[in-house]
């Protein structure tokens, strides 16, 4: 017998204690009687009992001995040759980079997982889920938490450490299980590699051209067999038939905003199956604004603000009996008028009491639909400020609309500290200068399109991983480095979308490995947790021992 | 050992009751049932020739020309004697037994003494040993105090053979005090039977610590007989202590019956209890009586 902590036999020297307070407890005491024989006589019924009292008192002491043997043996952690091994620290390294995201990879490896967990990882064993990105998880022993935790983990792509760096960070410690599709060129060759060949289709470039607003996409086709995709880019669906190993490009022009380039019938490693753009405006809008007696004061200073940065090219105000000039592509601000019958494509109407206004709250109206979205459901707020949903997307029947307003009262419109933001966003909106979600370029780094007030904002990722992080705003613009998730994220109450898979990543090549023995499990005897054993038989003596000995009644 | 004044005091008005037993030839203060030659008047009697001429009333003879002598209560002394049990198991309590029966009969010494009464002091084990004889007059309680401190515990209680030998002078002429626990179950009763058989007037006190009467004992003990030295390891329950006051009650009521039986008075006295109190029980018992 071992033991693998005898600093803890020491503790045997407990039992020193409980054999003296046994000698105390069982002394016989003298004491002289004047007449021995009436104690004889009342003592007779008890004499058996004393008998089995001594007998009592033995195995009490036995117990009581045999307790702190096994709690000793339990802390000293004795280990029988044959019987028990030491606890072993086992480290699952998982590839967490965008090739793993190709379908079936992950499900490969928690079968790998299952089967290790089965037969290497015994009592006392310790269990680490550690990702490629940096990240570590403690898993527990069982085969079915352990598989559901990697089956849990969030997909997309994560800022990489790379596998070589997390194994040498691990080097030396305990048993290290590497679960990898054997893309990184530092696999160890005792990985286990779950790859396969996936008949990859991806884009690889996005190009907008400003001034002309037509797009330029790039996709490939890496297996080896002819494949026939659809991409669909801004609604229209482009059928396109890829070679063995070929690029094409596809063009089509495209409306300002966000720019959305998918593949329809997305193939085994989805990641890369999707690309954004944003498509800039061509032109600044003009602003009108009708006004029934004078013009708003705060309005006329936010618009001029507005023309001094350049947002809008040019603002006119025309009392109500001059509507008839207001120029056609203007977008027209009807302050507390009601707009015509048929008002022009970009109205924006501040609402106020009279016949044919246009109920509370305001709605802007643009005259335009948009196609049902599997982003946004009905009545989702689309674009969130501070005081409330700013857009919010709508259907009826057949039609669909995004309302963008802000509850007004019927006077005091300037007394609302974000009417300028909200006036602008109203604007930009009706310009179609910003969409929902807004966008940045492929493969440039996130920025916020607009300068922002605050000196640091909140970015929370998309896919609800919980990835909160503080950003500096430095001269009202932040930057984000390339390595956040592709998707939607947020920025404060600025929507932005972002695609930064890696190139590389996207070019899933055959494997013609796809699985490399693991070490050997370890013996089952591992599982004989002797330890646990030993503590769990000391505490029911323990209880058994108090429920004959100590317990009243 | 020491008696108090103001309880010195209180015992001079106790006499110790003897029942048609004087000391004949030494005069006392006892009014005896012979006539004496106390300044008592008796009775009268014809004269007969003999008489002393000094006892013939002259004025009974003016009146009816006849000699009568007057006769006149003789004033005679009882023999006490002090009996105390010496045997080992009168050492046990605090104070032990001895102790108190030290006490007890310096008391009753001294009011034998008072009351013009000789006064013996004697123990006993499986022997009778006189200590002090005829002791007579209060003066001589300090010899009687002196002999009671010298008494050591020893031996073991017979009753049989050490009170089948009295001394041959108390025979039908003594009130027998016996301060004794009793720890000779066994033949107690022959040996009370056999005293009274002497015409030896007895009275009894029992003499028992605190401790035997209601002992507080548990677990596992070795226990040892004073007497007779024999040990046992005993387990003492609760049950046992109950059942043991139980029996030593039941032999104090049998002690007790005996001595009723046997027309001895008899009473019980602790040793832990102050002297007043037993005293006070010993005259409710009928061995001592107020002047």
């Amino acid at each position: 017998m071992k033991f693998f902590a005898p600093a803890y036999l020491w503790w045997l020297a407990l039992a020193v204690p409980i054999v003296l307070a046994y000698f105390y407890r069982t002394r016989r005491r003298r004491v002289v009687v004047p007449y021995l024989p009436f104690w004889d006589e009342v003592t007779q019924r008890t004499r058996r009992r004393f008998a089995i009292l001594k007998i009592q008192d033995a195995a009490q002491l036995a117990v009581n001995l045999l307790i702190v043997a096994l709690i000793v043996f339990a802390l000293a952690e004795g280990h029988i040759e044959g019987v028990t091994r030491r606890p072993v620290q086992h480290w699952v390294v998982f590839d967490t980079s965008a090739s793993m995201q190709a379908e079936g990879r992950r499900e490969r490896a928690i079968a790998y997982l299952e089967e290790y967990v089965s037969k290497s990882v015994g009592a006392g064993d310790e269990m680490m889920l550690v990702g490629t990105a940096g990240w570590a998880i403690p898993l527990a022993r069982d085969v079915g938490s352990a598989s559901r935790v990697l089956r849990e983990l969030p997909g997309g792509v994560y800022p990489e450490l790379g596998l070589a760096a997390v194994l040498r960070v691990l080097g030396g410690r305990g048993r290290v299980l590497v679960l990898t599709d054997g893309q990184d060129a530092a696999t160890p060759p005792d990985a286990v590699t779950v790859g396969q060949d996936v008949p990859n289709v991806a884009f690889v470039d996005l190009r907008v051209d400003s001034q002309s607003s037509i797009v330029e996409a790039t996709v490939a086709n890496f297996s080896d067999q002819e494949r026939r995709v659809t991409v669909n880019i801004q609604g229209a669906q482009r059928a396109v038939t890829l070679g063995p190993r070929a690029e094409e490009k596809v063009f089509e022009r495209v409306q300002p905003g966000t720019l959305k380039v998918f593949l329809q019938e997305a193939d085994a490693f989805s990641l890369d199956n999707a690309c954004y753009a944003v498509v800039e405006r061509r032109a600044r809008p003009k602003v009108a604004v009708v006004y029934a007696q004078a013009l708003n004061h705060f309005l006329a200073q936010a618009l001029r603000v507005f023309w001094e940065e350049g947002v809008i090219e040019s603002t006119a105000a025309f009392q109500v009996g001059d509507a008839a000039r207001v120029p056609e592509d203007a977008i027209v601000v009807y302050d507390h008028v009601a707009p015509p019958r048929e008002p022009p494509p970009r109205v924006l109407v501040f609402g106020g009491p009279g016949a044919r206004v246009v109920e509370n709250p305001t709605v802007l109206t643009g005259n335009f639909s948009v196609r049902v979205s599997a982003v946004f459901d009905e009545g989702e707020p689309m674009l969130q400020a501070l005081e409330g949903s700013l857009a919010v997307f709508r259907r009826r029947g057949d039609r669909s609309r995004i309302d963008i307003g802000f509850r007004l009262d019927d006077t005091d419109i300037q007394l609302t500290p974000w009417f300028p933001m909200l006036l602008r966003t109203a604007i930009d909106r009706l310009d179609r200068a910003r969409t929902f979600p807004e966008a940045v370029p492929l493969g440039r780094p996130v920025c916020n399109l607009y300068p922002l007030d605050s000196e640091t904002v909140e970015v929370t990722f998309a896919d609800r991983i919980k990835l909160s992080q503080r950003v500096a705003v430095r001269e009202g613009w932040v930057a984000i480095s390339n390595h956040v998730s592709p998707g939607v994220f947020q920025i404060g109450s600025e929507q932005v979308t972002s695609n930064f898979f890696d190139r590389d990543e996207s070019d899933l090549r055959p494997k013609v490995k796809t699985r490399t023995p693991a070490p050997e499990p370890l013996p089952w005897t591992a599982k004989v947790p002797l330890t646990a054993w030993a503590a769990g038989i000391a505490l029911l003596l323990s209880v058994a021992e108090w429920g004959i000995y100590h317990r009243k009644g | 050992m020491k008696l108090d004044h103001h309880f010195v005091r209180t015992l001079e008005r106790l006499n110790i009751l003897a029942k048609r037993i004087l000391l004949a030839n030494i005069a006392g203060q006892r009014t005896s049932r012979r006539k004496g030659a106390s300044i008592e008047f008796h009775d009268y009697r014809h004269y007969s020739p003999g008489d002393e001429i000094r006892y013939i009333d002259w004025n009974i003879y003016a009146r009816h020309s006849a000699l009568f002598i007057k006769e006149f209560a003789a004033e005679e002394a009882v023999h006490v004697a002090l009996a105390i049990d010496t045997s080992l198991s009168m050492s046990y309590g605090r104070p032990s037994k001895l102790d108190a029966a030290r006490l007890l009969a310096a008391s009753l010494g001294y009011i034998g003494l008072a009351n013009f009464d000789a006064v013996s002091l004697l123990t006993f084990t499986d022997r009778l040993v006189a200590h002090k004889t005829f002791l007579m007059g209060k003066g001589r309680i300090f010899e009687l105090m002196e002999a009671l401190e010298r008494v050591a515990p020893e031996g073991k209680t017979d009753f049989r053979s050490a009170l089948r030998l009295t001394l041959p002078r108390l025979k039908g002429r003594t009130v027998l005090i016996l301060l004794t626990d009793f720890y000779d179950v066994e033949n107690y009763r022959e040996a009370l039977k056999q005293l009274l058989a002497q015409r030896v007037q007895v009275h009894a006190v029992q003499v028992l610590s605190e401790e035997e009467v209601a002992p507080k004992l548990d677990g596992r003990l070795v226990m040892q007989d004073l007497e007779t030295g024999r040990e046992r390891e005993l387990y003492i329950s609760p049950e046992a202590v109950d059942l043991y006051r139980r029996r030593v009650q039941g032999f104090l009521d049998e002690v007790q019956r005996t001595c009723q039986d046997l027309e001895i008075r008899y009473a019980r006295a602790l040793s832990r209890e102050p002297l007043e109190e037993v005293i006070v029980r010993i005259v409710q018992a009928g061995i001592l009586e107020v002047k």
